[in-house]
């Protein structure tokens, strides 16, 4: 191999030499007096063994000048490669660092880096979202096993198996759920293309889920109020996510808002965006627990959220809605008074 | 010669799964469903159980004394299950530990170290029965 390299740099001198040799007799014949002589110089051969050695010693120096030149280009693209071959699926930590790069290397290696963190972000997520799917599905499993076991031990009433059937059935709905929560997840986080934007006038909208809200809340007798301001504005945005993102949000409201509590759907409109706040009269959420309520996987992998239920997934798919949607969710709550969440969207201008 | 008839004795009481009967189970579960089960499944068998939702009120049982054995789940709200078993190790260490979580059974082996014995919930109880049998004639 090092031989063949050897003669790969010989070739490369040879052709230097030649088009330097070619370059001299071009200035030789320009810078001569009588160029006719010149001519005849060249024919005879006289300029040849005049140059043939400084030709080829310059021909070598140019060309290690240039592999010097090409080396010092390469070396950030080899720092680049060796720490991407570092790089494995186990450990995604490494980023290329180089002191003083060119424009040009820079925006390389910004590339390069901001390429390896999303990917890092999507292991995170297969990792998170598996540990998820393991402990939420085994433990109905678990449940639906160890009721039929014991059923089975012996001879039981009618009434006792009755129980376990319904037990079975009320796990085999949470798990699905789980599987749904999750696959809506993953969808809005990775394939956000499926939503369908349009223009929606949002007081009609609201009026619609504030309707739908009354029939959730009456089991509960819980009363629902709706202040809307009288012109009516619009928001670019997919409905279906955007009825499930204010009805997660609600729901929440309703399972943690004991009997003949309130629930109150406020709406303002501002120069650019509109508020829209749920509040409610609920067990409220102590302050360092705000932050975590929309971490995803956020019970399966730390400690299990208490304002979270069902999948524990309603709040985390609610904030992706709402980050599809360019809007926030702003959570302000007092232990034991109650809690409002305030979804501000961008409004779309007359 | 007295001290070779009480040998003989202890190992008569060891051998008879009879002795099992008399044993308390605290069972550490925050799932109700879960707990339930367990309770049933051991008291089906002869054991005498008491149940707790949280670490804290399992805390409280165990100071109280007469507790043979924790069925302990990891992940429970508030305190987590192995915060609880570092705390027994340090006051309850005679207390043997079953950890049951739904975690593999190696990552429970990671998350607590050293407890008599590891379940996998969704193993079914038949096993967990087995364990508790297995690690209760152990030590006597």
């Amino acid at each position: 191999m090092r031989i063949f390299k050897l003669k790969i740099d010989f070739v490369y001198i040879a052709i230097l030499s030649i088009f330097l040799f070619i370059y001299s007799c071009f200035i030789y014949a320009l810078t001569s007096h009588n160029i006719a002589e010149a001519i005849n110089d060249m024919v005879k051969g006289h300029i040849l063994a005049k140059l043939f050695i400084p030709v080829l010693i310059a021909a070598a120096l140019l060309y290690l000048v240039w592999k010097a030149i090409v080396r010092h280009i390469m070396k950030p693209v080899k720092k680049i490669a060796e720490i991407a071959e570092e790089i494995t699926h186990e450990d995604l930590s490494a980023r290329v660092d180089i002191k003083n790069p060119n424009k040009e290397t820079k925006y390389l290696i910004s590339a390069f880096n901001d390429m390896i963190s999303r990917l890092e972000s999507s292991f995170k997520y297969i990792v998170e979202s598996n540990s998820y799917i393991a402990h939420e599905l085994k433990t109905p499993i678990a449940i639906i096993r160890g009721e039929a076991e014991i059923a089975l031990k012996k001879e039981r009433d009618n009434e006792e198996y009755k129980k376990v059937i319904s037990i079975a059935l009320d796990e085999s709905k949470k798990m699905l759920k789980t599987i749904e929560d999750l696959l809506l997840l993953t969808k809005m986080t990775y394939r956000p293309e499926f939503l369908n934007f349009e223009n929606i006038d949002l007081n009609q909208f609201l009026n619609d889920i504030f309707e739908q809200s009354k029939i959730l809340t009456a089991e509960k007798n819980i009363s629902v109020d709706i202040s809307v301001p009288e012109m009516s504005e619009r928001v670019k945005a997919d409905e279906l996510s955007l009825r499930r993102l204010f009805f997660n949000i609600i729901d929440n409201a309703i399972k943690f808002t004991p009997q003949n509590g309130q629930i109150k759907i406020d709406v303002k409109y501002q120069k650019k965006k509109a508020i829209v706040s749920i509040s409610d009269t609920g067990m409220g959420i102590a302050d360092e627990d705000i932050p975590k309520l929309f971490d995803k996987f956020f019970r399966a992998n730390k400690e299990k959220n208490r304002y979270a239920s069902g999948s524990g997934l309603g709040l985390p798919i609610t904030q992706s809605i709402a980050e599809l949607h360019k809007a926030k969710i702003i959570v302000k709550s007092k232990l034991g008074k109650g809690s409002t969440f305030s979804v501000v969207l961008p409004i779309l201008s007359h | 010669m007295v001290n070779g008839y009480f040998d003989i004795l202890s190992v008569c009481i060891v051998l008879n799964p009879r002795t099992l009967i008399m044993k308390r189970i605290l069972i550490i579960e925050d799932e109700d469903r879960v707990r339930k089960i367990y309770a049933q499944l051991l008291t089906d068998e002869g054991f005498e159980v008491i149940e707790s939702a949280d670490a804290s009120e399992a805390y409280d049982v165990l100071n109280k004394g007469g507790i043979d054995m924790v069925l302990l789940d990891i992940k429970m709200p508030v305190v987590f299950g192995s915060i609880l078993y570092e705390i027994m190790q340090s006051f309850h260490n005679k207390v043997k530990v079953i950890v049951a979580s739904v975690y593999p059974l190696d990552e429970q082996k990671r998350i607590v170290k050293g407890a008599v014995d590891y379940h996998d919930k969704s193993h079914g109880t038949q096993l967990l029965l087995e364990k508790v049998r297995k690690a209760l004639l152990e030590d006597s």
